[in-house]
């Protein structure tokens, strides 16, 4: 793409990256449920410094009756990233890139929701990111759909996401900004863990067959861990009430 | 639920009972209310139309009440005009009458007693997946409430419990109190007999009763 690369070593030889991890390890993940109020469903959710905040409202009446469909609800989602959540402050009006990964993330939950049990209604997903390093796309398909299932909408399997990248050559998992921007290859990946089912799969850079083929498993792995912790999550929000 | 492999997925979370070999139940926990036929519901009114008025029923579905059942006769619309009769803001203990997803719950106010608008008492409003717990198997939490207190409830499905005719006005704040208990324990065992003792403690603090101990 062009970018001048700087002369720094984003993983050794022996496999350890810039922040320490090895080329198949997760960032620290954390996630909570249900702390925003007003909303019907919320989550928030960090893989390392990549902090999404995500909230749903809905099915509910839309208050224009233009967008609505006869047959099933429709989903409406914003991705967006707070002008804090970028070393240099970022517009707060929606770029290009901002509405195209709204787009991309709506029809990554999609096929998870129960639409057609919701005919006539909007159903509202929001993606706030509140500090970005890398993955923020699909650390936000991962909190929507925490949130949407804290909304208690119906849906056919929760959906994680995460991205495997390639540096010098090494596929890495999840990897954070600098190993992005300077890496050869990047390629998200979101899933409904219980089915198998790929909702997501986008990819910027160059893998040979192999590699993709590697990637894709890396990444199917890593899913499966954040599932986990996903639905630990849910649980915990109960069960702190049960402490209570 | 979804059966996939051999496997059943549940698409809400929510609590599991399994009543035996091969039947179970979910409650879900969360979730907006979804109107069905015969529900018994507590609207608002939203928005008046010259035959018909729309209810906010905490639904992504407006309820739709029409001129001729707050009238109580034919309508007539070249002398009626409805909004003498109706404000925004009133708010109505209804039955949904009709309901598919391809209109809105058609509501009625006519077809049996007690319906119709409300004009005293206290509205509460709960998560609606938590009325199941409310009203209790068999009524027995409901029984509980209002025996307890004396106060006389009405559990609409939507989320929404009206509140009247208390003995006083701490009987009153009781009662909702032991109703937040429930919605924020939805799943605990046992419910019913801890909000009898909620109540009870709660009735000794103020001096309704004198308590032999306290608790």
């Amino acid at each position: 793409m062009g970018v001048h690369k700087p002369n720094i070593k984003l993983i050794t030889e022996d496999g350890v990256r810039i922040d320490g991890r090895r080329p198949d390890q997760l960032r620290p993940v954390k996630m909570e449920v249900g702390l925003l109020k007003n909303a019907d469903g919320s989550a928030y959710v960090e893989y390392g410094n990549t902090k999404i905040l995500a909230a749903v409202y809905g099915p509910r009446d839309p208050g224009a009756k233009h967008m609505v469909l006869p047959n099933r609800a429709v989903l409406r989602c914003r991705y967006h990233m707070a002008p804090f959540s970028t070393h240099e402050r970022k517009s707060p009006a929606p770029s290009r890139r901002e509405i195209e990964l709204s787009k991309v993330i709506r029809e990554a939950l999609e096929p998870a929701v129960l639409v057609e049990n919701f005919p006539r209604t909007v159903i509202d997903i929001f993606i706030e990111v509140l500090n970005a390093d890398g993955g923020t796309r699909t650390a936000g398909v991962t909190a929507a759909s925490l949130a949407l299932a804290d909304a208690g909408i119906p849906m056919r399997d929760l959906v994680a996401g995460v991205a495997v990248g390639k540096v010098q050559g090494v596929l890495i998992l999840d990897e954070n900004e600098q190993e992005d921007m300077y890496g050869e290859a990047d390629m998200p990946v979101a899933m409904m863990p219980s089915y198998r089912e790929i909702t997501l799969l986008q990819l910027n850079g160059v893998l040979t067959e192999e590699e993709f083929n590697r990637a894709l498993e890396m990444a199917m792995e890593g899913i499966m861990k954040i599932y986990s912790i996903q639905k630990e999550a849910l649980k915990k929000k109960y069960a702190e009430i049960e402490e209570a | 639920m979804i059966l996939y492999k051999n496997k059943l997925l549940s698409t809400v979370l929510g609590v599991v009972e399994i009543r035996g070999e091969d039947e179970f139940k979910i409650s879900p926990l969360e979730g907006s209310y979804i109107p069905q036929e015969g529900d018994l519901v507590i609207g608002v009114v939203e928005e008046i139309n010259p035959t018909y008025v729309y209810l906010d029923i905490k639904a992504p579905y407006k309820g739709i009440l029409q001129a001729s059942e707050i009238l109580g006769r034919p309508m007539n619309p070249s002398r009626d005009v409805l909004s003498e009769y109706v404000s925004v803001g009133d708010v109505y203990l209804a039955r949904v009458e009709r309901f598919d997803l391809l209109r809105d719950p058609l509501l009625t106010i006519r077809k049996e007693k007690g319906l119709g608008r409300i004009t005293e008492g206290v509205l509460v409003e709960v998560n609606p997946t938590r009325i199941p717990r409310i009203i209790g198997r068999k009524n027995s939490m409901l029984e509980v409430l209002t025996t307890e207190t004396g106060c006389d409830i009405i559990v609409a499905t939507n989320g929404r419990i009206l509140i009247r005719k208390c003995p006083t006005p701490d009987h009153e704040e009781i009662l909702i109190r032991a109703i937040r208990v429930i919605e924020s324990q939805p799943y605990l065992k046992g419910l019913t007999d801890k909000i009898k003792e909620y109540i009870a403690i709660e009735k000794v603090k103020r001096g309704l009763i004198i308590g032999s101990s306290q608790t």
